[in-house]
Order: C-alpha cells, then sequence, then structure tokens
C-alpha cells in the first residue's frame, strides 16, 4: 500500500465517513473541496503521526504540508527521509563525526 | 438602544422589565413566526392546551428578549454583577473531569440563555473556559436597517470581551490548545445543517434527534474523543431575571472514533438535549426556526404549510 493509498483510506474511513472510498483527485485542495475541518486537520496529524511513526511540529502543520493528498505524501517522505538519515547517523557515529 | 441612556446598575436592575416590553413587542409584530413555533410545539404535544401554547410562546420571545437584553450589558459588566443574576450548578463534574488532567469538552446548545451569557456566568464562577464558536453571520442585503443596525450588533457585541476562537479561522492547534492545558471548552453541539451546508461540509453525520433525524457537525466530539477530553452537557435555564447553568455528569462514550461510534456518542448527547426540550420546550431557541422540519414531524392539524418570516435569512447558524 502506498503512502497516497493509506491516505486516501484513512480519510474516506475517518474524515468523510464514506462507503466508496475517497473519489477526489490527489491534488484536490482538502480545504477548499471542505473535505477537512479544523478538527479533521488535527487527526490528519494524529494519523501520520501514529501510522508512519513521524514528529509533527505545530509550525509544519501548513496548507503547503496537509491540503491534499499529494502534498501530504510529499511531507511524510520527507519526514521519512529525515528520520531515515538520522537513524542512519545514529547507528554510525563516526561518519557523523566526519561530516561535522 | 434607548435603554442606554440609563446607568449600568439601572439597565441591570430592570432588564426583566425591558425584556417584557420589547417580548410583547416582538409577540405582536412577529404573526408568521408565532405561527411557526405553534406548529413546532403542537409537534412536540399535540395535547398541549390554547393557554398552554399561549404561555410558551410568551416565555420563548422573553427569554430571547432577555438574552438580547443581558448580551447588550455583557461587555461592561464585572465578575460580581454576572453573578448576581446567575447561578451554576454541577461544578463538581467540571473539577472531576478536569481531575484527570484532558481538560474537559462543556456541549452546550441554543438552550436558555445566549452561549456568550453562559460563557461569561462560567468564567464569572471561576471555570477556566474558552469557547469555539462559528462567526456571527452578518445579515442579508434584504436585512431591515433596524436589523443591521441595532439588532446584529448589540447580538455580536459581547465577542470582544470573551475569549472565543473563530470557527475555521484559529489554527486547529490553537482549538486543541486549551485542552492540552487541561481547561475546559465551550462547543455547541446542536446545529442542523440544511442540504446545501452539508454539500460544503462533509464532517456531518444523520443523527436521530426527537422523532426525526439531525444533521450534526461530528467535530465537538471528534475532538474531546482524539484527546481523551470528558464531554460534560452543559445546559442553561432562564428563570425570570435569572440564568442557571447546569454542568451535567460527564457523557459516557464509546472508544472509537468510526462512524458508529460518533453516532452513538452525538445521540447520547442529543438524548440530554431532548430531555431538556421537553420539559422546557419555550427554551429551546430553536423552537421558532422553519429550518428544523426534520426534527419535528409535520403536524395533520397543521398541514405542511410553514410561514415564516425571518427576513434576516440567517438561517441554522443562529444563536
Amino acid at each position: 500500500m502506498t503512502i497516497e493509498d493509506q491516505i486516501k483510506h484513512y480519510m474516506a474511513e475517518n474524515i468523510l465517513f464514506s462507503d466508496n472510498g475517497f473519489e477526489y483527485e490527489h491534488d484536490v485542495s482538502f480545504i477548499q473541496e471542505g473535505i477537512l475541518d479544523s478538527i479533521g486537520v488535527l487527526e490528519l496529524v494524529d494519523f501520520v503521526k501514529n501510522t508512519f511513526g513521524v514528529e509533527v511540529y505545530d509550525q509544519e502543520v501548513t496548507i503547503e504540508n496537509f491540503d491534499s493528498v499529494d502534498k501530504l505524501a510529499d511531507y511524510i517522505r520527507r519526514k521519512l527521509a529525515v528520520n531515515e538519515n538520522q537513524a542512519a547517523n545514529e547507528k554510525m557515529p563516526f561518519a557523523k563525526s566526519l561530516s561535522a | 438602544m434607548v435603554l442606554r441612556c440609563f446607568p449600568l446598575e439601572f439597565r441591570l436592575k430592570h432588564a426583566l422589565a425591558a425584556a417584557r416590553f420589547c417580548a410583547r413587542l416582538w409577540t405582536s409584530l412577529s404573526l408568521g413566526e408565532r405561527s411557526q413555533i405553534t406548529h413546532n410545539l403542537l409537534s412536540l404535544d399535540k395535547k398541549l392546551s390554547k393557554d398552554n401554547l399561549s404561555r410558551i410562546i410568551s416565555s420563548h420571545y422573553e427569554t430571547h428578549s432577555w438574552n438580547f437584553v443581558i448580551n447588550d450589558l455583557l461587555p461592561h459588566l464585572n465578575s460580581s454583577q454576572i453573578k448576581s443574576f446567575s447561578e451554576v450548578h454541577g461544578l463538581k463534574h467540571l473539577e472531576d473531569a478536569l481531575g484527570k488532567g484532558r481538560g474537559s469538552v462543556l456541549l452546550s446548545a441554543h438552550f436558555g440563555a445566549h452561549a456568550y451569557i453562559i460563557l461569561a456566568v462560567l468564567r464569572a464562577y471561576g471555570c477556566p473556559v474558552k469557547a469555539v464558536l462559528g462567526q456571527e453571520l452578518r445579515p442579508e442585503g434584504n436585512a431591515s436597517r433596524f436589523y443591521r443596525k441595532t439588532i446584529d450588533p448589540v447580538r455580536s457585541s459581547p465577542r470582544r470581551v470573551l475569549p472565543i476562537l473563530d470557527r475555521g479561522l484559529v489554527p486547529p492547534t490553537d482549538i486543541a490548545a486549551p485542552l492540552k492545558r487541561n481547561e475546559a471548552l465551550f462547543m455547541l453541539g446542536d446545529m442542523h445543517l440544511t442540504e446545501k451546508q452539508v454539500a460544503l461540509e462533509r464532517q456531518v453525520l444523520p443523527v436521530p434527534f426527537l422523532w426525526g433525524t439531525a444533521r450534526v457537525r461530528t467535530g465537538p466530539m471528534r475532538l474531546p474523543k482524539l484527546l481523551g477530553a470528558p464531554v460534560l452537557p452543559t445546559f442553561s435555564v432562564r428563570r425570570n431575571d435569572r440564568v442557571i447553568v447546569e454542568i451535567e455528569k460527564a457523557l459516557n462514550l464509546s472508544h472509537g472514533r468510526s462512524r458508529q461510534d460518533l453516532t452513538a456518542d452525538m445521540r447520547l448527547y442529543l438524548k440530554r438535549l431532548e430531555k431538556r426540550i421537553r420539559s422546557a420546550p419555550d427554551q429551546w431557541g430553536h423552537i421558532r426556526h422553519e429550518n428544523i422540519p426534520n426534527w419535528i414531524r409535520p403536524c395533520p392539524g397543521l398541514g405542511n404549510t410553514r410561514i415564516h418570516s425571518d427576513k434576516t435569512k440567517l438561517g441554522p447558524q443562529f444563536i
């Protein structure tokens, strides 16, 4: 299941209460289409934290990161990449000190 | 407006007399609206006598007028002045709920006193509470000059002195912040949305209410469930020149956040509201609205004709 599919599945089940899945294109704005309300944004943040194990800071909860399936998937990929880099650095403290 | 010429204490002391005068004027001017209320009340109880109907309608207008008079005073009143016309029952329930350390949602309704008055009363009694409320809808172009210049500014004036988070305008994290600080958040849970609004807002579920189905926003239930905050139904009753705010025991909510869970949880809250409406229909703000037909089964005696003369078209957002 791709990140996009996971987002769509969550949105359909928990935000839209839809039996027909997520019926929008990946670039459709959640806010402009009324797909997300304020509480929905908080629920989406909770979903991202729990499903992908990434830390979401308040200043990152923006339209640029959370307003469509595409934007959110990109954001999650960026956060996962940061997590992977950090994990790699922790495993190789020698490489970290070299890069510093 | 004339009342504003008098000192604050005088206006507060004679708020009920002023409300009664306004109510009489309002009742005699809005015959269409009276028919709507009669229709709705008879749907609640077909056996209501003519005398009872008349008494309930008068009391309904008196409550609305009293809200209006107090709303006009509210920005200028201090805590002891607010306490002089109010009581809060059930503070222990709020204390217990806050003891869990996850904040509390006080879920209220368009019942009894105006939302702004309830919020001001709770704060006067020392409750750490903020409110999430929709913005006041501006009256449309066909609203009368009197409404635009007098009624509307008075209705919305307490907003400037109360800690209100505008739903849809403040960042979502700000809405969650009071609960995370273990404070109370006041919200309204009885909004029935029109077909048009449902098309614009997707987080709406049909929930059984009275004899029909109300299409309600689920936000006021989803937020506390997300953060694990208890939900305490909070209603108010106006009795003559006093308002009694009653904080009820926390609802026993389901554990999930699925459609079925949310429907069951909203139903729990609406059941408590139903009980209030049945015992004091005059206090229910929506009883005079024509946008509640799905809540009320058409009454055979009156046919399906609905007479309504609300020129302001404020719709279901009316607070």
